[in-house]
């Protein structure tokens, strides 16, 4: 749930935030990759980031947004200050790392609105309707799902390791290289193992490989507001190559 | 129940795939129905499952879950590198160290057609949401094809082709610097407007050229063979004899 | 309305025990109890009858299961699952999405329900379950008992008529036991068919119909629920299993080692915080060599966390820990104390058993190895992998290391949880051994028949306090009881 949900919910305000079929944020990513790609000029990528900044704030991500303001910003700042003050490699390196990433920075936006207002759930119904194969999407729910549990299992893998006197940084690295290796891969690896096994027998016993088409709870369908946005977005980029 | 005169054996097999290329029936199921004369007149039923060559929703689950590992490796070992302006071209060698024992184990475990290409596919889907350039992704998919095709020379159990494979797979982040050399005439003319000069410029993109993308290339490999090889060493010595290889 | 008749199933990697010649009946809207000791069989039977066996698990199979007249065994697993629900024993790895709404339905979505027919049945299991509460979360952040009710919700919501459940209460303790019974009389009143197989057997007295004992894959005996009641606790120890009636729990009261006071622990004026909350405030204690302190209260009282700031693995927001008037650093109580964890796969980390044992020991010494595998039990399994050990082994030879390792204090973290009475008994002298060994010994626990048999000290947290301490005797005893039925 992300801010304006959040605050809708609490507050029962009118706060007004309104919703993307996922199918229309991957668009808008593919679009906002194009845009950078054919970038023309350095004005062009400045209106595209307000634009895209402008739908994370209608969206309801607000302190994404003012973060990702910030940071823009402050590649922007870093850019000109290399610019002025350095000088040779020194400076061809910094200004094309900042150059780099600038030129990035619409998609990892846009991809962070995708990210942050998306439940996964969504996500997996709409690659399915894009038809993506079950051989993809199955694997990839798995492994949203997974991660979380990755940070628990290291955990404890953590603490197993300072019980038995190995540090499990840098320095206890050095110390003792290969028992570290082993302290980290063997438990995490072996516990993934375990996991996918149980986790294939429950869902095998859940239905998990029924043939018909999966429904969804989850709400999933164009809406006005999705073609309105797909529109202004393509005519900015598209009218915006031509004349920045 | 029922009752002959002499033993028959009966195989009943649920689904039959002929495989072309090596020319002989592959079941899914068999059932092997034993049916005894005389003393014992009682049906025997025996049935084993013999295992498929299609990616079963077992193997599925392992991919992903092997795949969030891998994913979680190559941020952390990459995390050192990507932000540093000096050090980011060693992004791909960091992220290449570390995931080698998760990419080996994972085709020891589904040694079938799919888990890399499906490995390569999650990875393109989470760097393109995640707002990394569309060249990471497709990169992405192109290692996967062309690792998968190694390893399966190998028929998936040999671990010097997959070792072999892995090193072609970690290519994948330099999809991602790859754009730094693309847009080369604008990034000249730009900086020649901030007053660069011209000869000055380009001997250094050209050194930059000529010495930079090699040595990502090399440096990459290089980790991921490293990788590789714990990989194998931590198959040797503790996977196949845990039990986790079944 | 399910049959089982003549099954027998022998796994091909022989990892688990088989069963053989397995005839049971069941009618429409029976309570079934499979009961036994440690690797009777239960779970295979649980897996024969959800079909899992065999089309997921390999092996040779005689006889057959039939659900309503027709095999099991060729119909397609998804088919089964509308008839068949089966909640597993670890919510953990049985739970297929991040958020407890989707969690709920991903069993209709399987079955390619229309949205409506799921509005509706999410509002209604909403209500008949209580799951208010428990709606629009993330799966991460909710508690064992919370995990369990959204897992049988999931399989609730397909309305099979034959719920199955391998063991439901591993990880739950009173509170949530009380759910979980309140959940299965709600399928009785249903008329769902209902098997469990339980480790945990008190809670089930009113609800089964019959109860079916197996041992080493065969059924022993079959009793009647009148019948089953009036078993004697010398008898059901004999059959390997655990009480009926918790207020009946015998204590064991052993005497505390002379006070040759070996070491000694104080933990002062000590607050523990998590992620900014605190977690327990204000806790003084002091504990000596030779003493076992279970610690138990409801779960998230702070046990974990108290266990993991005795063993220097989580910091103090206030106060000392002093070991024999030394006062201790995080790095100083990690070299003291060692923690046997709820999953012991997370701390095994070597090739061989042997070489676990002396994993990160810098000076070692190999008779002291040879003597601590002895006492252990593991001495002719010094070359195996420890992931080829079975649950018991390897709670061994985590206990092993910690000897050889020299540590003083020793935390376990539910170690009889899923054991059966001969089990349990083991982990309890293993225990007494230690502290016979002048070792100072915290077990976390909900097992009250574990404690009556080998803890000298309750140490009770809740609220954020600690709420009791008292060495048990005959007078608190009943007090105990009641504060685990409470």
């Amino acid at each position: 749930m992300n801010k304006g949900e959040e605050l809708q919910g609490n507050m029962h305000m009118h706060v007004f935030t309104f919703k993307l079929d996922p199918r229309t944020k991957i668009y808008l990513l593919l679009l906002v990759n194009a845009a950078v790609f054919l970038s023309p000029s350095f004005q062009f990528e400045r209106i595209l980031m307000a634009i895209i900044l402008s739908l994370c704030f209608l969206m309801g991500m607000f302190s994404f947004s003012l973060k990702m303001m910030l940071g823009y910003g402050l590649i922007l700042g870093v850019h000109l200050v290399s610019e002025m003050f350095l000088s040779g490699a020194w400076e061809l390196m910094f200004v094309s790392f900042t150059m780099f990433i600038r030129k990035i920075f619409p998609c990892v936006v846009m991809g962070g609105l995708l990210v942050g207002t998306t439940k996964i759930n969504e996500f997996m119904t709409a690659l399915g309707k894009i038809r993506i194969s079950k051989k993809v999407i199955i694997p990839l729910a798995v492994m949203l799902r997974y991660f979380p549990m990755i940070g628990e299992d290291w955990r404890y893998i953590k603490d197993a390791m300072k019980l038995r006197g190995i540090s499990p940084s840098i320095i206890g690295f050095l110390k003792n290289p290969v028992q570290t290796v082993e302290c980290i891969y063997v438990p995490l690896l072996m516990a993934a193992s375990k996991i996918a096994d149980e986790l294939s027998a429950a869902s095998i016993a859940r239905g998990i490989e029924n043939p018909k088409e999966r429904t969804c709870f989850q709400h999933v369908s164009f809406q006005f507001s999705d073609s309105i946005v797909m529109f202004i977005f393509t005519f900015f980029v598209f009218g915006g190559v031509f004349i920045c | 129940m029922i009752r002959r005169k002499h033993s028959v054996v009966i195989f009943l097999c649920t689904t039959i795939h002929y495989n072309g290329n090596d020319n002989h029936y592959q079941c899914n199921k068999v059932n092997i129905v034993i049916i005894t004369i005389g003393r014992k007149r009682s049906i025997k039923m025996y049935s084993q499952t013999i295992q498929q060559k299609t990616l079963s929703i077992k193997d599925l689950i392992t991919v992903g879950i092997f795949s969030a590992l891998f994913f979680i490796f190559m941020m952390i070992g990459s995390a050192l590198f990507a932000p540093n302006p000096v050090l980011t071209f060693l992004m791909p060698a960091g992220a290449a160290l570390l995931t080698g024992p998760i990419y080996l184990l994972m085709i020891a475990k589904v040694p079938k057609f799919g888990p890399i290409l499906i490995l390569g596919i999650l990875l393109a889907i989470i760097t393109f949401v995640t707002g990394m350039y569309w060249l990471w992704s497709l990169a992405c998919i192109g290692v996967a094809i062309i690792g998968e095709l190694i390893a399966a020379i190998g028929k998936y159990k040999n671990i010097s082709i997959n070792i072999l494979s892995y090193i072609v797979f970690a290519l994948h982040p330099m999809g991602s610097y790859v754009m730094l050399w693309l847009n080369q005439q604008a990034y000249k003319e730009y900086l020649v407007g901030q007053g660069t000069e011209q000869a000055y410029m380009d001997t250094m993109l050209t050194t930059a050229q000529n010495w930079m993308l090699p040595t990502m290339f090399v440096g990459t490999m290089l980790c991921a063979l490293i990788s590789g090889l714990l990989g194998k060493k931590l198959l040797r010595k503790q996977f196949e004899k845990s039990g986790v290889l079944a | 309305m399910l049959k089982i008749e003549q099954y027998s199933f022998h796994y091909t990697d022989e990892k688990s025990e088989g069963i053989e010649n397995i005839n049971i009946h069941v009618k429409k809207g029976q309570c079934i109890l499979l009961c036994g000791k440690s690797g009777c069989g239960k779970t295979t039977i649980i897996r024969a009858i959800n079909g899992l066996i065999p089309y997921f698990y390999a092996g040779k199979l005689k006889g057959q299961v039939l659900l309503n007249n027709q095999p099991v065994e060729n119909r397609k697993m998804y088919e089964l699952s509308e008839q068949v629900g089966t909640v597993f024993q670890n919510p953990r790895s049985q739970f297929f999405n991040v958020d407890t709404d989707s969690e709920i339905v991903f069993g209709m979505e399987n079955m390619a329900y229309p949205k409506e027919m799921m509005e509706e049945r999410m509002r209604q299991i909403t209500s008949e379950l209580r799951l208010e509460r428990l709606r629009r979360r993330n799966i991460f952040h909710l508690s064992g008992g919370e995990k369990q009710k959204i897992a049988f919700a999931s399989v609730y919501a397909v309305a099979p008529d034959i719920f199955v459940l391998d063991e439901p209460s591993s990880n739950l303790d009173a509170a949530a036991i009380e759910d979980l019974k309140g959940m299965i009389a709600l399928l009785k009143m249903q008329g769902k068919t209902i098997i469990v197989s339980e480790h945990r057997l008190y809670y089930l007295k009113e609800l089964i119909d019959r109860a079916i004992v197996l041992n080493k894959g065969q059924i022993v005996s079959v009793y009647s629920q009148k019948d089953f009641l009036q078993l004697s606790d010398l008898q059901l120890r004999q059959l390997g299993l655990r009480t009926l009636y918790l207020d009946n729990v015998q204590f064991q009261h052993k005497s505390l080692p002379a006070e040759q006071k070996v070491h000694e622990l104080v933990v002062k004026d000590v607050t523990i915080s998590h992620k900014k909350r605190k977690v327990l405030e204000n806790i003084q204690f002091t504990a000596k060599s030779g003493e076992i302190i279970a610690i138990t209260g409801h779960n998230g009282a702070g046990k974990t966390t108290f266990a993991r700031a005795i063993c220097g693995l989580h910091k103090l927001s206030s106060g000392n820990i002093y070991f024999n008037k030394q006062k201790l650093t995080l790095k100083k109580q990690a070299q003291l104390s060692y923690m046997v964890m709820q999953d012991v796969n997370y701390q095994l980390f070597a090739e061989t058993v042997e070489k676990e044992c002396v994993f990160g020991v810098k000076n070692v010494n190999p008779n002291l190895v040879r003597k601590v595998l002895e006492e252990m039990d593991l001495l002719e399994l010094v070359n195996r992998h420890p992931n080829t050990l079975s649950g018991g082994q390897k709670q061994r030879l985590a206990v092993a290391a910690s000897l050889i390792s020299e540590k003083e204090i020793i935390v376990f973290d539910e170690p009889t949880s899923g054991l059966d009475f001969d089990s349990m008994q083991k982990v309890s002298s293993i225990l007494q051994n230690l502290a016979e060994a002048n070792k100072i010994i915290f077990v976390i626990t909900h097992d009250l028949e574990f404690i009556a048999s080998c803890c000298h000290r309750i140490l009770r947290f809740g609220d954020g306090m600690k709420q009791d301490d008292y060495k048990l005797n005959k007078e608190n005893h009943q007090y105990t009881i009641e504060t685990f039925t409470r």
